[in-house]
């Protein structure tokens, strides 16, 4: 278990739709809905601690 | 505490729980309509809540009972789909090898002529032919086995959907089958929320669908997990409010995200979370599919909640088979789930959370992509529009243009869904097309009977000082929306200020004289209506101009058979009818011409041939798709006058029940008026009272109408049967007068005799003298049997002379008139019986008595009963037995061919088309033979008749 310290930009709020990065680590992930921000948010938290944001492959 | 396992979703789709005592009261009322009782159970629950999973479980339980099951589902973006709902559940299609599916399915396709601007004289549609349709078929359906009707998302159903099951209500009150509708507490159109008034007055049961008890959430828990909860779990479930997809989901999301054990054989959640809400949940659950399937869901979401997969590949350009592999996840997954030839969401909230999630302008995007992409792949033009209204921003003519198209087609089956979607082309339209566009609003709001909000919808257009020759239009508009309201003067002074235009073109000069004539009609006002007619003939140009030429010379011969003249009347209709007949497409005949000609022939005393005309006029409203309440009331006239009562009273009071349906109650005065005399006639003075207030309420509502004056008359025969002989003489007396004024000379023959009897009664010899005077002229003018009875009649009344009387029952026997028989031959016997010459009174005592007790004139029958006591006369040879109450013997011969074609198996649209009636008459003489000859079915009936074909004595 780490602590890790999300922050969440939003430019509109119906549906919800900005930016989110970690804190201290890797680029901001656009996000536009709650569906795209429930993903991004998934990612950052299973981000390592280093190093670039693993993408996922689909399919 | 020890983690023994992380816990699988065993099923997606759980079974159904926590609602027994719901299903209990769909099986009773399965078990009710199975007994002939047309049931109808509204089912309310907020989204989720289960109404599908009942209507489901309800299903399987109606097909375990051998019951005959069909589902329908309204769909949100096929909310102007005329029929739509009826056209899902009972798979009305062209291509359907069911002919009456395959020919209702053609007549709900639209129309390929449908493009042209629609005006107020516009055809009237075939909406009502639809709705008749629709409830002939499930007549029929039921008539072969217990039908139940599933109809899902009642608060998305189309107009005509709506219209439709209340008509239902109506018509089939003793059809076998369940109605189970269920819907969301909103959206509520008008139209729903006054279809459901008429549901609940028809005893619709209400089923309201709360949250499921706690022991059923963890039922429904350990279904999905295959392990009952653990208190954490249970807690954190508690958030969903019993909400029974709001738990799936949760548990789906939890599942997922491996937030859960197997505690002790319990499943249980990792920690404590705050209650979530339901999108964000489904949101959560979805987020675990691929990124590739997410992003056709978005687009597929746009489609609605069913969608093709046709559709789907034309709006994303993706071949099927890409498609397929895409949405395989999401199939796997019960996200979506196969609905016949279509993919459904599992749940419309699931499409709403995927919809719901993308901006607004993106949505908007999809929209106008998918509209244009549906109409080069050439998808019908409502589909087209949908999706570019729902795309487009003000000013966009495409959308507008597409969605006028999709209006135009639309308005002859549903004009209330043609009313909405030329709405929205209004609000996005620029402001020259909008006040057009206003005009074909108006029109179809009209056409669907909403008249105040057509009224509304002109006044605000003409307040905006439109261009003139849209203002003529929004004129003529308004003046029918009066008209029709019964505000005849009002819809008057609309005209004569179209009239003062100097812009307006000839054929549109000819059809506003002729709705001037016709509203003068209204108001009694012959001259004026005589005038109007001649202006629309001669501004009524020789290539166009056919309707308003048409109905200005049904309006002139009309306007002849009010002033009593029904020869020349009979001679103006033929001409008339030879018009219609040379007019384009017959359009002539959209004035009730043949109907005019059988109201003619009854004056004539020629109910044989009236018969005969209104079988033609039946099978043209059949061909034009117009409802016939007037069809009804003339025929219930032509029995009245004849003295088939039975039969008059079931024609009156169907129509009567279908002019208050369709609003058309121009005739329906007259019905009530008809029915209070009858009811008067067999000394039910309450039920008559009652009639002659509706008749009475229907003119002070709305103003005078056809022949609305017999309601006065009714009204005076009251009074005087409850022995208020002065207000009765006054009241009669004051109604002969204002006839006279307006020159209303056809109901001299009527008013006449009951107010020589009366005002002779009220010492008022000279008024007596008067009348008799005015009936004598009128019979000599036109050479008609019964209007020569009623002077004769007259006549004899205030000589006290019994001759008169006696020829005047001869004149009545020529005409076929059976009570104005009855009637004369009481007053000749007692003009004799008062010269002293009884035995001269006693064969026209036995002749009145006889016929009287023939019709079923009960009241008369007394009072004949009375007066020979009086004279102590004993009846003599008995005529022809009177009919008894109950038994073979009671049934009417109407009534007997009836039950011969039901004994033959025909269901009742069938014996209604074969008899020229309509269904709700044949409904009527059903209910009144069952009755008598005390049966509970059908089978019944034809298992008697069988039976009685054999041992005929019996």
């Amino acid at each position: 278990m780490c602590a890790v310290e999300i922050r969440v930009y939003v430019d509109e709020r119906t549906p919800p739709a900005g930016q989110v990065r970690r804190v201290g680590a890797g680029e901001p992930i656009p996000f536009s809905g709650w569906l795209d921000l429930i993903r991004a948010l998934e990612r950052l938290i299973a981000e390592p601690d280093e190093g670039p944001a693993p993408h996922r492959v689909d399919g | 505490m020890g983690n023994v396992g992380y816990v699988p979703v065993r099923r997606a789709m759980p079974t159904f729980q926590g609602r027994d005592a719901q299903l209990e009261v769909l099986r009773d009322a399965m078990a009710r309509a199975t007994a002939r009782h047309l049931t109808i159970v509204v089912v309310e629950g907020e989204a989720g809540i289960g109404k599908s999973r009942l209507l489901a479980a309800a299903s399987d339980v109606a097909r375990g009972r051998g019951l005959h099951m069909m589902t329908g589902r309204s769909e949100e973006l096929e909310r102007n789909r005329p029929f739509g709902l009826w056209t899902d559940a009972l798979g009305c299609v062209p291509s359907s090898p069911d002919p009456r599916r395959a020919a209702l399915g053609g007549l709900l396709a639209p129309r390929p002529d449908g493009h042209e601007p629609i005006t107020v004289s516009s055809d009237p549609g075939l909406q009502f032919q639809a709705v008749d349709g629709v409830v002939d078929l499930v007549d029929e359906l039921a008539h072969r086995r217990p039908l139940v009707l599933g109809l899902d998302d009642l608060q998305w159903a189309d107009p005509a959907s709506v219209l439709t099951l209340a008509a239902l209500t109506h018509q089939l009150p003793d059809a076998p089958v369940l109605i189970v509708g269920c819907l969301r507490p909103t959206p509520r159109s008008s139209e729903l929320t006054r279809a459901l008034a008429v549901l609940g007055t028809a005893g619709a049961w209400e089923l309201r669908l709360g949250p499921l008890p706690d022991r059923a959430v963890a039922g429904l828990v350990a279904d999905v997990l295959g392990a009952p909860p653990g208190p954490r779990l249970l807690s954190q479930v508690a958030g969903a409010g019993g909400n029974p997809l709001f738990v799936t989901e949760l548990l789906g999301a939890l599942v997922r995200e491996g937030c859960l054990h197997a505690v002790d054989a319990r499943a249980e959640v990792s920690d404590e979370a705050l209650p979530p809400s339901l999108r964000l949940t489904i949101l959560r659950h979805l987020s675990f599919l691929p990124d590739d399937t997410l992003q056709v869901l978005r687009p597929a979401s746009v489609l609605g909640s069913s969608f093709s997969v046709l559709d789907l590949t034309t709006t994303t350009r993706r071949s099927a088979l890409d498609l397929a592999a895409t949405l395989d996840p999401a199939i796997s997954a019960s996200i979506l789930v196969e609905d016949g030839d279509r993919l459904r969401f599992r749940h419309d909230l699931i499409r709403d959370a995927v919809y719901e999630d993308m901006p607004r302008g993106i949505r908007m995007g999809l929209h106008r992509e998918a509209g244009l992409r549906l109409a080069d792949a050439g998808a019908p033009a409502l589909r087209v529009a949908e999706h570019l209204a729902r795309g487009a921003v003000a000013g966009d003519a495409g959308a507008v243009a597409w969605m006028t198209r999709a209006a135009r087609e639309t308005v002859s089956r549903s004009p209330g869904a043609a009313a909405e979607l030329f709405g929205r082309a209004v609000e996005l339209a620029e402001r020259s097309d909008a006040d057009r566009l206003v005009v074909e609003e108006a029109s179809s709001l009209l056409s669907a009977g909403r008249l105040r909000d057509a009224e509304a919808r002109c006044r605000v257009a003409l307040d905006r000082t439109p261009d003139a020759a849209v203002e003529e239009s929004l004129r003529n508009c308004l003046a029918q929306a009066l008209i029709a309201q019964g505000r005849t003067s009002d819809g008057l002074r609309e005209l004569e200020r179209l009239l003062r235009s100097t812009m307006l073109a000839d054929a549109e000069r000819a059809l506003a004289w002729a709705w001037t004539s016709m509203a003068r009609l209204a108001l009694g006002d012959l001259d004026g209506a005589d005038a109007a007619a001649g202006r629309a003939l001669s501004v009524a140009p020789h290539d166009g101009g056919h309707l308003a030429t048409c109905i200005a010379l049904g309006l002139r011969a009309t306007a002849v058979e009010l002033r009593g003249r029904p020869h020349k009347a009979l001679q103006l209709i033929d001409e008339a009818i030879e018009r219609a007949d040379r007019s384009p497409d017959r359009e002539g005949h959209r004035y009730p011409m043949h109907a005019a000609r059988a109201r003619m022939l009854m004056e004539l005393d020629r109910f044989d041939d009236a018969e005969a005309a209104l079988e033609v006029a039946s099978r043209i409203t059949e061909r034009l798709g117009t409802r016939r309440a007037y069809l009804d009331v003339y025929r219930g006239f032509g029995h009245f006058a004849t003295g088939e009562w039975a039969d008059a009273v079931t024609e009156l009071e169907a129509g009567v029940a279908l002019a208050a349906e369709t609003g058309q109650r121009t005739n329906s005065t007259l019905g009530f008026s008809i029915l209070g005399l009858i009811a008067l006639h067999r000394g039910d003075l309450r039920r008559a009272g009652e009639a002659v207030d509706l008749a009475i309420g229907e003119v002070e509502a709305s103003g005078p109408r056809f022949r609305s004056q017999w309601s006065t008359w009714v009204r005076a025969l009251l009074l005087d049967a409850r022995g208020a002989w002065q207000e009765a003489f006054t009241t009669m007396a004051a109604c002969w007068d204002e006839c006279l004024q307006a020159g209303l000379e056809i109901e001299i023959p009527v008013l006449g005799p009951d107010l020589v009897r009366m005002a002779l009664a009220a010492g008022d010899r000279d008024r007596a003298a008067q009348v008799t005077d005015e009936v004598a002229r009128l019979a000599k003018a036109d050479d008609v049997a019964s209007h020569r009875g009623a002077a004769r009649r007259c006549q004899g009344l205030l000589d006290g002379d019994p001759e008169p009387l006696i020829a005047a029952v001869d004149d009545y026997t020529r005409a076929s008139r059976l009570p104005m028989v009855a009637l004369a031959a009481e007053d000749a016997a007692t003009e004799l019986a008062r010269t002293g010459d009884v035995g001269g009174a006693r064969p026209f005592l036995d002749r009145a008595l006889v016929t009287f007790e023939g019709i079923g004139a009960a009241r008369d029958v007394a009072r004949i009963e009375a007066r020979m006591r009086a004279l102590g006369v004993r009846r003599g040879v008995r005529g022809p037995r009177v009919r008894p109450r109950s038994g073979w013997a009671s049934l009417t011969p109407t009534e007997r061919t009836v039950v011969d074609l039901v004994a033959e198996g025909l269901s009742n649209p069938q014996v209604a088309g074969r008899m020229f009636l309509s269904r709700r008459t044949v409904q009527t003489h059903l209910a009144h033979v069952f009755g008598k000859l005390d049966v509970a079915s059908r089978a019944e009936l034809a298992a008697e008749a069988a039976r009685r074909a054999a041992h005929p004595q019996r």
